[in-house]
Formats: structure tokens, C-alpha cells, sequence
């Protein structure tokens, strides 16, 4: 017992050791990343998991410091030397408090004890052990985060989306071990961040990662995903599925799939349009015959945003926003003036209750961003009109609407120019919206060849001054197909369009790079064969094709002769018996899906298209004129006739007239169609990151990398390297453009089929305290020092 | 160290003050000259003391005629001899003394001076003697007021230096005195050998000792923060300490100790001693605690 007096001290200092040992070691082999396995052992042997609350190098220091603080009592501190005139009186009291000895000097320092204390507990409190007592009932959540464009608006600080973020991480904070949660990501599109798990610092991780895009909102997508974990359809192996004659012992026991109820935690300021019926219809909740388009996923609304409420109503008219929803540019042919004149319209919407002044700027650029000329107009814009819901008509919510002219210089069609629109000094809460761009661009002509005899018809449909303005034609004679300089240009796909006019290529392998219109005959490897249709009643069949629109007069069109077409009887007898050849064959042909255009009575196609990889083939049953040069159609004569040819120049041939430009928005994947020929694609994007593309089979680049706002400017390199660019600078304007977004008065409420959702209390449940406490304990320590050193309580 | 030797150590009105006083022996010394003092001697003064028989060789003058007339013996009339007063002044002037503001050795200096004066004035033999580990310095038995100036000028001329031994000082001083007398010993007393035995030889000589223990307010009232290496100026010595509560409690405490230990050693041996701080007016410690003391009347 009399050792035990003696030595207390450094068996407590050993045991609070002990203690300690297992948080160090838990943060060391975290550091290691070997948390899962430590997890894994502590749940199975100790029925305990930790969740490290603190970054892993902060947890070190936190274990580091009981060792730094027994090292600085034991090692003498640095001590301030000061004369005195005798040390005698001194040394006598300091011999009189310990005597000198390691352990005995330490011996009833309480106080680093209670230090050491404190330290074992604020590391045991940033290792967030839980207890894992009985399994509850597992909770399903779904976190739905809308990161559109909108969700930048600024008037809850920082941002929308910062806030929905700091909403969900609350959420996980508040969920147990046993709930699963899942993070799902929407804008135009929806994605999943995280499947479901149990694991919290995923789905943290998870939310924290989700960036600001400038994208719309469109919620369809990440209902119908959500919906479909929490709503699955019937299983598709079911009684009905299972083989008849399955001996009684295999038959499987067949479960019908059960939903899990599932809540939705959705973060968006509701600014999403309408779910119609048709696409609720697709929900697997309608799908299984329920009223309800929701099923089991109870929806809860968190509105990111902030209402001005007035008399506890909130007023849902107003948000301190002017946006430029629509910029266009109209071609204007002033009467005796060659040249049509451009006009620039500018269309802005306000979004207060009140009426709004401000000044519109229009900058006109070249394609190198060169200034041409500035131009601006002070506009006055009508305040904006809200109607609230009734139980007879939806709400009524437009904004006020300007609009402004502005005639822009005389353009090149050669050049590009770019426009830009933006407000000046708007003073909203939503910067992204007061500005929009507009690339004005050259008109990229068809490159076509004309395989044939000479053709009169065809001649006089292309040879005129309007056709040229979209194309260039170039001959060739039918037995040139064979040579070497044709193939080498069809396979590097150097034409948009060729047209084959009573001929066609010998093989398959002679097939161009290209779009294609066969006149009187099929391509390869079909025939024309010698079966013919004498006076066909030519019937259009798909009016809607682009091929066909705007022709009316199908009907009065008379063929003298056409060749009778079957997918199946006009291969060459070669091609015909790769199609009997067995399905794991490479070389197994498959017929293509034939689209007829005009047929005729008993449905035989005179006019067709069959698709050849990334290409079209049209095909003409008929002639235009015979090899004696009469005319075998009377339809070069109908109005129908150089509609069709421009139809199919503007569709084959890739036409692109920049009548009217492109409008992208955010994150739209868009197809860059440069002149035939060229290899490579270099696009400057607004922040002036430069990517390469390689064009495709198609003579096309397909280019998603959309996310800024502003003008991508390209140019075409037509050698192999892709190093020397073309001179011409081409842009294209990706803008926001979009009412809902600018629409920043974020929705009440919402209806999802015959649910009406409305907005819910911000979490407010689980505020983590325990960085406080660490704080508190911390503070307290310091205190502790402090009075001790300064000997205030003696 | 902050320094004063600059100033007087004596100002005019304080020493119009102390013209007035005297120093009061509790004991009667015998001197080597007619002093302004009664001396255990008998001798030649007009104060009759005794008689005694008349042996040959005694001075003829004094004897008493009348007697002889009446009891027809001689007998020789004594008289009271006055005699001069041997007073020591015993400066401790090592390092440590040179402490505090004012340092502890100005403070010595001034006590001494103005001791040193009323002696003076009542025709005492002076002698200041300085020591730290060894005497040092001594000045040379002084009498009368002419010579103020060179006790002054002895005084203003010490310096601190040295460690202190109160042993071999006070052994050395013992036995390099003649006479006896008042000694007064200013020091901080703070031998880590003791002072025990180098009372005990000035207890031997059977002078009037008068210990006056002078600390500075540093000393009693340590006014020190956090970690400390103190060092001791005398001999590098050092103790590390960290200022505490309890540290600085048992440290008075020990000051007291050592303060009591010291009286109750002198107090047995009717030594007078008196403890003063810096702090405290040295022509208030003259005037009003040597008084009460009865060093001074």
C-alpha cells in the first residue's frame, strides 16, 4: 500500500498512456488509409465505428500533443535568466516544494494529469466513435441537388447551391449507421455522385464535390432516377417468364420486386418547368397503375432562395433581376440594296415589381474579339405581371419585356462577327443572365459532285445563281469512278454530297465518305435489276421527312418508268449469301432498315433513303431523263421539284446558310459541320483553353464541352497534323437565355402530378457541437497554464 | 544595478539632526584617550569616584589631606575618568549588496554615515571597516567632527565586489581590533556558510554588537514571473525555478525563517538586531528606529 502511495503518479501517468494508445494508433492507420479495415474490426469485435472529425494531419497533432506536454515538463523549459542577489533563499524553497528527482519532481503535479486528461478526451472526440446498439430500421434518403445556372443567384449568401450543399451535408450529419443515402446531381441532365451507401463521408464527400454549372433546369431526369430505386417496376423474371416444362424441383420461387420507401431531399429553388403528363406517365409508379406519379419516394422540398415576406405572406413577384432573354439577328433586304442589312434584336425581361430603366450595350466584334462598334440604347422595361395560382388556372408569372433594335454595320458574309449584348451596370442579384452572345457566321456551302452523263434537268436545277450561293458542284464522267483520284477524295471524304446519275460505284469498297443521291439505280452491293414498274403512282409517304417538307404536289407527279427495289431480291448474289452466313459471323451482313419517302401503290419505294454507317443514301427508283436525253418525269416541271433539290442539298449537303445562328445553351453538346475536307478542329473556349478535335467519318466534329457562357471561336486545319489553321475564324455562342432560370424568385411550392409539394423548415436538428466543446477544452487548458503560471489563485 | 553614489550621503539638515544625538553603549569600554565619556577607568576628572590606599609611587596631588588629618591615614581620592568611545562600523560590500534601488550598499553607506557622524561629533573613535569575503577596506580610527569629510570620502569610495564570507571577515576583524566598543554590522546577511560563527567572535570580544540586516524589496517581495534561471550574483550559482503560487508562499516563508532564526540567535547573545528594507527612509531608521532601539539617544 506504501508503494502504491508512492508511486500513484507514474502508474496514473503510464495508465492515461495506455489509454491514449489505442486513439494514436487508430489515427496513424487512418493516415495509412486503413480506416475501412479498423472500422470493419472495431464494428465486429467492439460493436463501435469511428468517423475521424477532423482532417487526419489534425488528428496527429491532437495525439502528438500529450507526448509534446510530458516532454515539456520533463524537459526543462528555456528559462529566462535573471540575477538575483542570492540564490540561497531560492534554493532552499525549491528543495523544500520537490526534491530533484525525475519522478519525484513530477510527483503531485495534478495539474499534468488534468491536462493529460483533457487531451485524451479531445482526442477521443475528434475520433467520433459511435455505438452501434441494435439494428434499427434502416432509412432510405435521396439527396436531389439542383446545381443549373440559377442556383448562382447570390441573395443567399454565398450562393444558392452553397447553401443547399451546407442543407444536405445537415442531412447526412443527421442520418444514423443504418441509413442509406444516395446523392443525385440535376441541371438539364441528372447524374448520379454517389449510389446508396451507408457510409456518411462519402456522401459528404459527394456533396462537397458538386460544382456550379450554367446549365437549365430540368427535374424529369432525376425524378424518374430517383424513382426508380425507390418504384421498381415489376421483375421481368417472373411466373410468366419461367419455361413450362421446368421439372417441379427447379422451378424458382418468384418475389415480386417491392419498392423501398425512400425520401427525397430536393435543394433547387423550383425553377424547373412543368412535368407534363406524358412524362409522368413514364414513371414506374404510374407505370404500376398508381394515381400517385411519386410512388413511395416522399418528396421533401428545400427552397434555396430567399421570399420577401410580407405580413407572413410571401410575395412572388419580385426578384432584383433584369436578364437579356433573346438575342437574334434578322437579315433585312432594303428595298434597292443588294446587300440585305443585319439587325441585331435584343430582348430583355425584368423580374421586379417594379418598372425598370437600363441601359442596353451591343458590342460588335470581329472574330478576333477586335471591336468594330459599340453601340447601346437606354430601354425602359414594363414591370412584371404575377398571377398567383388558383384551383382552376395555373399561376401567371411574366416578366416585363423590352425589346431593341439595333442595325448593325455592313457584314462580310465571308467574316465572322461576333455580338454581344450585356447590360450595363444592372445592379441584380444574377450577373450570368446580363449578358448573351451571338456569333454571326458564314455560310458554309455544300461541296457536291455530279457522277454522270450530262443531265439537263440536274443542270438546270443547280447551275442558277441561288443554288451556288450554297454549294459547289464539281462533274465527273461515269467511267472515272474507277480511277484513283476518286477514290482517294470519296474516302477522305472530301464531298458533302455526291450524287450518282445513272450510275454507281462497281464495289461496296468504292463507296464515298459522303452522303449520296442514286438516280436510277441502287448503291452497292443492291442491283438495279431488271424488274421495272411501268407508270408507278408516286405516293408520299413520309410528309414530315426533311426531304419532303414543304412539297404539296407528290400527287401530280407522273413517272414514265422506275426499277422495283426489295432490300432482300436486289443484292448481288454475293452480298446475299453473307446474310444467311451464321450470327457470330464477322462477316454476317445485316439489312439495313429502308425508309421509303414516296411509294407507290402496292408499296414499292420510288424514292427511299438507306442508312450507310454515319452517311445516307438517297435513292431515285426513276431517271430524270433517259441516255437519249428524254425526259422520263414530269416532276422537273412541278413546283415540288427544285423544293426537293434544295430539301435534300440542305440536307445532304450539310447546308448551314447562318440564317440563323446557332443558340447553344450550357452544357448542350453541339456538331461543328466546317467546309468538307478538313482534319482538324482547334476551338477556343471563352476562358481561353484551346482543344484539338479530329473530325469524324461524317466530316463533323462533335464538341460538348460547353459549361461557360461566351463565345468559342474555331478554326479548321486542313492538313493531317492539324497545324496549319485556315484563316477564317468561326464561333459559336453558347448563352443562358433561359426565362426559368432568370427567373430567380425561387417556387413555394410545386406540383408533381396530383402532389403538390411545398417547401419545408430548414434542417435544423444535429448542429455538431463537439468542435465547441474541443474549443471550450482547449481554452480551458490555456486558462489553466495561465493561472498557474501567473500564480493568480495562490 | 542601479546606482546612487552620485548623491550625498548626507544632507546638511539631516546632519543638524543628528548633532543632536549620541551613541549609547550598553557597556562602558575603556579607551586610549581622554574621551568625552565615563570609562571604567578611574582617573582624572572632576567627578569623584572612590578612594584608595596610598602605595607608593601615587600621585601626591590626590591625597586626601583631610583624611589623613582625621584618621591618620593616606588615602588617595579617585576620580571618574572620561574616556573616548571605540565605534565600529562593519560594511558588508559584496556583490550582493549591490541590489535594489536604492542598492542595499548606498543604503549601508548612509546608515554607516550618518552613525559614523554623531560618533564624530561626541569625540568617538570611528573606524568603518569594509569586507566581503575577507576585510577589504578598513579606515582608520577617526575623532571629532574635522574628520567627517574623510569618513565620507571613505564611504563614497566603496565599491561592491566579491563574494561574502562573514566568517573569515568578522574572524579577521576580531582579531585585528584592539579595543572594545560598538559594532555595528550592515549586511544582508546572506551567507550560505552562515552567520553563526562570525557573530560568535564579535560575541567573544564582548563588544556592543548591533546586526542590521539590510534586503532590498526585491528580496522580500519577489516580484518574478514564469520560468526562471536565477542566478546569484556573488557566485554564479544558479537555481531554475518555476514562479508558482506555492513556490513564492514557501519562499517567504522561508525569509522568515531565516529572518527569525537570526534574531533568536542574536537576541540570545544580547545581540541587537534589526532587520530594515531599502524602502524604508535611512534618516528614518537613524532617527526613529535606532532610537527606539537605544543605539541613539
Amino acid at each position: 500500500m506504501k508503494w502504491l502511495q508512492t508511486n500513484w503518479f507514474i502508474l496514473t501517468l503510464i495508465a492515461l498512456a495506455f489509454c491514449a494508445l489505442p486513439g494514436a494508433l487508430i489515427v496513424v492507420l487512418r493516415l495509412f488509409g486503413a480506416d475501412g479495415v479498423i472500422n470493419g474490426w472495431l464494428l465486429n469485435n467492439l460493436n463501435i465505428t469511428y468517423d475521424l472529425r477532423v482532417p487526419p494531419w489534425i488528428a496527429l497533432i491532437f495525439v502528438a500533443l500529450p507526448i509534446a506536454l510530458v516532454i515539456l515538463y520533463f524537459l526543462r523549459l528555456k528559462r529566462k535568466a535573471v540575477q538575483v542577489p542570492s540564490t540561497f533563499l531560492w534554493k532552499k524553497s525549491v528543495e523544500d516544494l520537490h526534491v530533484n528527482s525525475l519522478f519525484q519532481w513530477l510527483r503531485n503535479n495534478v495539474l499534468l494529469l488534468l491536462q493529460l486528461l483533457v487531451l485524451l478526451f479531445l482526442i477521443y472526440s475528434v475520433l467520433g466513435f459511435r455505438i452501434h446498439g441494435s439494428v434499427g430500421t434502416s432509412r432510405h434518403y435521396i439527396l436531389l441537388i439542383d446545381n443549373s445556372a440559377s442556383m448562382s443567384a447570390k441573395d443567399v449568401a454565398p450562393t444558392r447551391l452553397d447553401w443547399a450543399k451546407a442543407e444536405a451535408l445537415k442531412e447526412i450529419d443527421a442520418a444514423s449507421d443504418t441509413d442509406f443515402g444516395m446523392v443525385i446531381v440535376f441541371n438539364s441532365k441528372a447524374s448520379t455522385l454517389q449510389t446508396y451507401t451507408n457510409d456518411r463521408e462519402k456522401l459528404r464527400e459527394a456533396v462537397r464535390g458538386i460544382q456550379q454549372t450554367f446549365r437549365s433546369t430540368r427535374i424529369e431526369e432525376a425524378l424518374a432516377l430517383a424513382e426508380s430505386l425507390a418504384n421498381p417496376v415489376r421483375s421481368t423474371e417472373d411466373t410468366a417468364s419461367q419455361d413450362e416444362d421446368v421439372p417441379e424441383d427447379q422451378k424458382r420461387t418468384m418475389v415480386q420486386a417491392r419498392g423501398i420507401d425512400t425520401t427525397v431531399h430536393l435543394y433547387s429553388d423550383g425553377r424547373f418547368s412543368k412535368l407534363s403528363e406524358a412524362t409522368l406517365a413514364n414513371f414506374n409508379a404510374r407505370l404500376a397503375g398508381k394515381t400517385s406519379a411519386l410512388g413511395k419516394l416522399n418528396l421533401q422540398y428545400h427552397m434555396a432562395g430567399k421570399i420577401k415576406m410580407v405580413d407572413d405572406k410571401p410575395v412572388l413577384s419580385d426578384a432584383n433581376n433584369l436578364a437579356i432573354v433573346g438575342l437574334n439577328v434578322r437579315r433585312q433586304v432594303a428595298p434597292g440594296k443588294a446587300q440585305p442589312r443585319l439587325i441585331a434584336l435584343v430582348r430583355v425581361a425584368n423580374y421586379r415589381s417594379d418598372r425598370a430603366a437600363v441601359r442596353l450595350k451591343l458590342d460588335v466584334r470581329d472574330a478576333d474579339g477586335k471591336l468594330i462598334v459599340p453601340l447601346q440604347q437606354d430601354i425602359p422595361i414594363a414591370k412584371r405581371t404575377h398571377v398567383a395560382e388558383t384551383a382552376d388556372a395555373d399561376e401567371k408569372d411574366e416578366p416585363g419585356e423590352a425589346s431593341a433594335r439595333f442595325q448593325l454595320p455592313a457584314h462580310d458574309p465571308g467574316k465572322t462577327l461576333v455580338l454581344h449584348a450585356y447590360l450595363d451596370k444592372a445592379g441584380d442579384d444574377f450577373p450570368l443572365d446580363d449578358h448573351a452572345w451571338l456569333v454571326v457566321g458564314t455560310t458554309r456551302k455544300a461541296k457536291v459532285l455530279i457522277v454522270g452523263d450530262a443531265n439537263r434537268v440536274l443542270d438546270a436545277c443547280f447551275d442558277q445563281e441561288a443554288t451556288r450561293r450554297y454549294a459547289i458542284f464539281e462533274h465527273l464522267s461515269p467511267k472515272e469512278l474507277t480511277s484513283e483520284g476518286y477514290r482517294k477524295k470519296a474516302r477522305n471524304g472530301e464531298y458533302d454530297w455526291i450524287i450518282f446519275d445513272r450510275c454507281a460505284p462497281a464495289d461496296e469498297a468504292d463507296m464515298p465518305m459522303a452522303n449520296t443521291l442514286f438516280i436510277d439505280r441502287p448503291p452497292p452491293p443492291w442491283v438495279r435489276g431488271d424488274v421495272t414498274l411501268k407508270s408507278p403512282l408516286a405516293m408520299p409517304s413520309r410528309t414530315q421527312h426533311p426531304a419532303l417538307r414543304n412539297l404539296n404536289t407528290i400527287w401530280d407527279v407522273r413517272i414514265d418508268e422506275a426499277f422495283s427495289f426489295d432490300v432482300k431480291k436486289n443484292l448481288t448474289p454475293k452480298a446475299a449469301a453473307e446474310l444467311d452466313l451464321p450470327d457470330d459471323d464477322p462477316k454476317k451482313r445485316i439489312l439495313p432498315t429502308i425508309t421509303r419517302l414516296i411509294e407507290t401503290s402496292n408499296r414499292k419505294p420510288l424514292l427511299f433513303t438507306l442508312p450507310r454507317g454515319p452517311h445516307t443514301d438517297l435513292v431515285m427508283a426513276f431517271a430524270l431523263i433517259n441516255d437519249n436525253g428524254d425526259v422520263m418525269t414530269n416532276w422537273p416541271l412541278e413546283t415540288s421539284f427544285p423544293l426537293f433539290f434544295r430539301n435534300i442539298l440542305y440536307m445532304l449537303g450539310n447546308v448551314d446558310d447562318a440564317r440563323g445562328a446557332m443558340q447553344i445553351t450550357p452544357g448542350e453538346p453541339v456538331v461543328l459541320r466546317p467546309e468538307a475536307g478538313f482534319s482538324f478542329v482547334t476551338i477556343t473556349d471563352p476562358a481561353d483553353r484551346v482543344v484539338k478535335l479530329t473530325r469524324n467519318a461524317r466530316n463533323e466534329v462533335l464538341f460538348n464541352d460547353t459549361e461557360r457562357l461566351g463565345v468559342y471561336r474555331y478554326q479548321v486545319s486542313r492538313d493531317a497534323q492539324g497545324k496549319q489553321a485556315d484563316d477564317l475564324v468561326r464561333g459559336l455562342a453558347v448563352n443562358l437565355l433561359d426565362a426559368n432560370e432568370s427567373n430567380l424568385t425561387p417556387r413555394v411550392s410545386f406540383r408533381i402530378g396530383n402532389e403538390q409539394i411545398s417547401r419545408g423548415a430548414e434542417k435544423s436538428q444535429t448542429r455538431e457541437i463537439w468542435k465547441w466543446i474541443l474549443l471550450l477544452a482547449l481554452l480551458l487548458l490555456g486558462v489553466e497554464w495561465f493561472i498557474y503560471h501567473r500564480r493568480i489563485a495562490v | 544595478m542601479p546606482e546612487t553614489t552620485s548623491q550625498p550621503l548626507l544632507d546638511p539638515q539631516f546632519l543638524h539632526k543628528l548633532e543632536q544625538l549620541e551613541l549609547v553603549s550598553r557597556k562602558i569600554f575603556l579607551g586610549l584617550m581622554k574621551g568625552e565619556r565615563r570609562s571604567k577607568k578611574k582617573g582624572q576628572s572632576v567627578e569623584f569616584a572612590d578612594y584608595k590606599n596610598y602605595v607608593k609611587g601615587d600621585d601626591l596631588r590626590f591625597l586626601d589631606w583631610n583624611l589623613y588629618a582625621r584618621l591618620d591615614r593616606l588615602f588617595v581620592r579617585l576620580y571618574q575618568e572620561e574616556e573616548d568611545l571605540h565605534f565600529y562600523v562593519l560594511i558588508d560590500n559584496s556583490l550582493s549588496m549591490d541590489f535594489g534601488n536604492p542598492s542595499k550598499l548606498h543604503y549601508a553607506r548612509q546608515v554607516a554615515a550618518a552613525l559614523s557622524f554623531i560618533g564624530l561629533v561626541n569625540m568617538d573613535r570611528v573606524v568603518i571597516s569594509a569586507f566581503n569575503d575577507a576585510l577589504t577596506q578598513t579606515l582608520p580610527a577617526v575623532r571629532g567632527r574635522k574628520s567627517l569629510w574623510r569618513v565620507l570620502d571613505f564611504l563614497q569610495k566603496l565599491e561592491a565586489a566579491g563574494p561574502s564570507n562573514l566568517r573569515e571577515s568578522l574572524k579577521t576583524f576580531t582579531m585585528k581590533s584592539s579595543g572594545k566598543g560598538i559594532v555595528i554590522l550592515l549586511s544582508d546577511m546572506m551567507d550560505k556558510e552562515g552567520y553563526e560563527d562570525a557573530l560568535r567572535y564579535l560575541v567573544a570580544r564582548q563588544y556592543d554588537i548591533y546586526v542590521i540586516q539590510i534586503l532590498s524589496q526585491e528580496e522580500l517581495e519577489p516580484d518574478v514571473l514564469g520560468d526562471l534561471k536565477l542566478v546569484d550574483i556573488e557566485d554564479d550559482d544558479e537555481a531554475e525555478i518555476t514562479v508558482s503560487g506555492p513556490l513564492i508562499k514557501r519562499y517567504k516563508h522561508n525569509l522568515a525563517a531565516f529572518q527569525g532564526g537570526l534574531q533568536e540567535f542574536c537576541n540570545r547573545r544580547g545581540i541587537s538586531y534589526l532587520m530594515t528594507s531599502n524602502q524604508l527612509p535611512f534618516d528614518k531608521l537613524v532617527l526613529s528606529y535606532l532610537r527606539q532601539r537605544g543605539l541613539v539617544r
